[in-house]
Formats: structure tokens, sequence, C-alpha cells
């Protein structure tokens, strides 16, 4: 069943087509979840709740618009949501003047170096505030252009390459002082 | 003077203006400081993209969950087709109607003979009734029930004062 064809039988009150969405994106969404939240329990919870709210939220939808952009924005929103209710969102805090610190002064340490503890990098993002989170998921795992995040963000491009160089410089601190452990995983 | 690193990074995404980029773009081709800052960028963004990747532990994870019957349960089964609405609207209007009448009846505006017709026919429509209530409570459809049931108790009610008036004035 073509996407466009499942949306219109959704929209009519067909819940097969649903399924069917929720079948061929499921993948996606989980993965998205997981990579937000850190863990598979949450993961799969949020992708759950993603799932359950596109259904109620489909007249909202813009079919001009990529339905895949649309429920990943989603997924990002409930795994935020479900860790937040959860207790689990430990929050960087988002210090001005570290970014200004960071944005002039030399880095003590490569974030390619940082970056071969592969495990470290993901609890890092997991832990990030998540609007960076959400702008390096967009960015490198989901291989999204700045213009693709800026319209699904509904922010501009030049504050969606502010943000993500600032998760950077929050990655790299995370990583470098060895900020991220089990237990601020989450 | 370098630019600053935000600057390089915004230089590098593409989301300086035309004149700001061209400027930057003049000092990078001349400074090889910063020329090395931009190439340590672009590792960063393909250490990290790589770091964040699915490995096959995750992928064979991501296989083999299914989220399809947990997400469907969750979700209402669909509500009534039209006619079927329509009979259950009516239904409900009589079941409102009659509880109506046996509560005028009960607290006597009107004497006998309401009293055994109403009593009857809860009695044979209540337990279907029952069913359906909550069958149209599930479908997500109760918000409507409501309504037409104080509907049509309304009109029960309404219909009950108006009978013992007519007979009072006869």
């Amino acid at each position: 069943m073509e996407e466009r064809e499942a949306l219109r039988r959704c929209r009519a009150g067909d819940r097969d087509a649903f399924a069917h969405l929720v079948r061929r994106h499921q993948a996606s969404v989980l993965a998205l979840c997981y990579r937000m939240t850190g863990s598979r329990e949450d993961a799969a919870d949020a992708a759950q709740q993603a799932f359950l709210q596109a259904y109620r939220r489909l007249e909202t939808y813009d079919p001009a618009q990529p339905f895949r952009s649309w429920l990943m924005k989603i997924a990002a929103n409930e795994s935020i949501a479900l860790m937040r209710r959860r207790g689990r969102l430990k929050e960087i805090a988002d210090d001005e003047a570290l970014n200004r610190a960071a944005a002039s002064g030399p880095d003590a340490h490569s974030l390619v170096e940082l970056a071969e503890d592969r495990e470290a990098v993901r609890r890092a993002v997991a832990a990030l505030a998540p609007r960076y989170r959400t702008v390096i998921l967009q960015y490198y795992f989901e291989g999204l252009s700045y213009q693709e995040i800026a319209e699904r963000s509904g922010l501009s491009v030049g504050t969606v390459s502010t943000h993500l160089f600032r998760a950077k410089q929050q990655l790299r601190r995370l990583l470098s002082e060895g900020e991220v452990t089990a237990h601020h995983a989450p | 003077m370098h630019p600053e690193k935000e600057r390089l990074h915004l230089y590098l995404s593409g989301a300086l203006g035309p004149i700001d980029h061209r400027r930057v773009e003049a000092h990078v081709n001349d400074c090889a400081e910063c020329a090395s800052v931009l190439t340590e960028m672009r590792a960063e963004d393909a250490a990290l993209a790589d770091a964040l990747k699915l490995d096959a532990a995750e992928r064979r994870w991501l296989d083999s969950l299914d989220l399809v019957a947990p997400v469907m349960a969750q979700i209402p089964a669909a509500p009534p087709t039209t006619p079927l609405l329509v009979l259950v609207v009516v239904l409900l209007s009589l079941a409102g109607y009659a509880g109506g009448s046996l509560w005028s009846t009960v607290t006597g505006l009107l004497p006998d003979p309401g009293v055994g017709s109403a009593v009857s026919l809860i009695r044979t429509a209540g337990p279907a009734l029952l069913r359906l209530l909550l069958w149209l409570g599930r479908g997500g459809l109760l918000p409507v029930i409501w309504p037409v049931l104080v509907i049509g108790a309304g009109l029960g009610a309404w219909r009950a004062f108006f009978t013992k008036e007519a007979r009072g004035h006869a």
C-alpha cells in the first residue's frame, strides 16, 4: 500500500492502514527514540507513544510535508516528554560563559579522539540538553541537512547551526571531563 | 584576526550571509591555521556520525521488536457507520424517554398506566443497551451517549407531564 493511500485511509478511520504505517516506520522511530533516551525500555515506550500521538493528531498533518519527517518530530518530542515524566532528564547546564570561551579558545581535546569511545558518545548525547540532543541526532543520526532541520523545527538555518555548534561544545565537555557515567546515562 | 570557531562553523554549514561567507572564505584561503580548524571540524562531523550509527546488536534488537500489536491495542475501534449511529441514537432516545416517563410516574407527575410499560421497556432493552453503551464507550463515543440520553429523558418527562396536564384539563 502506498503511504499516501494509507494516510488517506487512516483519515477515513481505517485502523489497518495505520497498522501498515506503524510497520513501515517502526524501525526508524524506535532507533531515534533509542538514541534520544539511551534506554531500550524507554525507547520502546516512547515509540509507542509517538505512534499514538501521530494517530490522534493525524488531522493536523499536512500532506504536503513528508510523513516520516512529521512522525520523527513527534518521536523526538515524545522521547523528551517521557524522560521528563520519568525524572530521567538530566539537563546539562547551558553555560553561556563556557560557550563563549569555547567559541573562541582552543579545544583542549579533539572530539575526533573522544568520539572513538562510541558508547561514551551515545551516553553523552543522551545526557545533552533536549534542544541540543535533538539537533545532534537530526544532523548526525538522521542525516538531515541544516535546511531540513530548520524546516522541521521551525528555526532559522543560522539558529540550527548555532545549536549544533553549542551541542558539540557541550558534548566535548561531557566527554573530556568524564561527566558521563553509567549513573548519568538515562 | 582569526574568525571565532562558531563563525567558522557557520561558514562550514553555509549559514552565513553571502558577504560574510565571502569574507570568511577569503580569510580561510590565506590562513593555514583556520583551514586546519575547518579540517578538524569536518573530521569531527564524520567521527560523530560514525559513533552514533547503529551497531549490529542494536539493529538485531530493533528488528526483533514489533510495535504494531501494542500500538493498535491502544487505538480505539473505528466509530460506527452512519446507519448504525442513527440506530444507536434512536435506541438511546427511547431509553431516555422510558427513563424520563418512569421518573415522572414514580415522582407522581403521572398516575398509572405509564409505570408498567416503562418498566417493561427498561427490563427488556436494559441489558442490550448496557452492552451497547460499553461498546460505544470503547469506541470513543462516550461524549455522544449522555447528551442523547438526557435529551431523551427530558422528552419523556415533558411528555409525561404534558399528558398529566391534558388529563387534568379534561
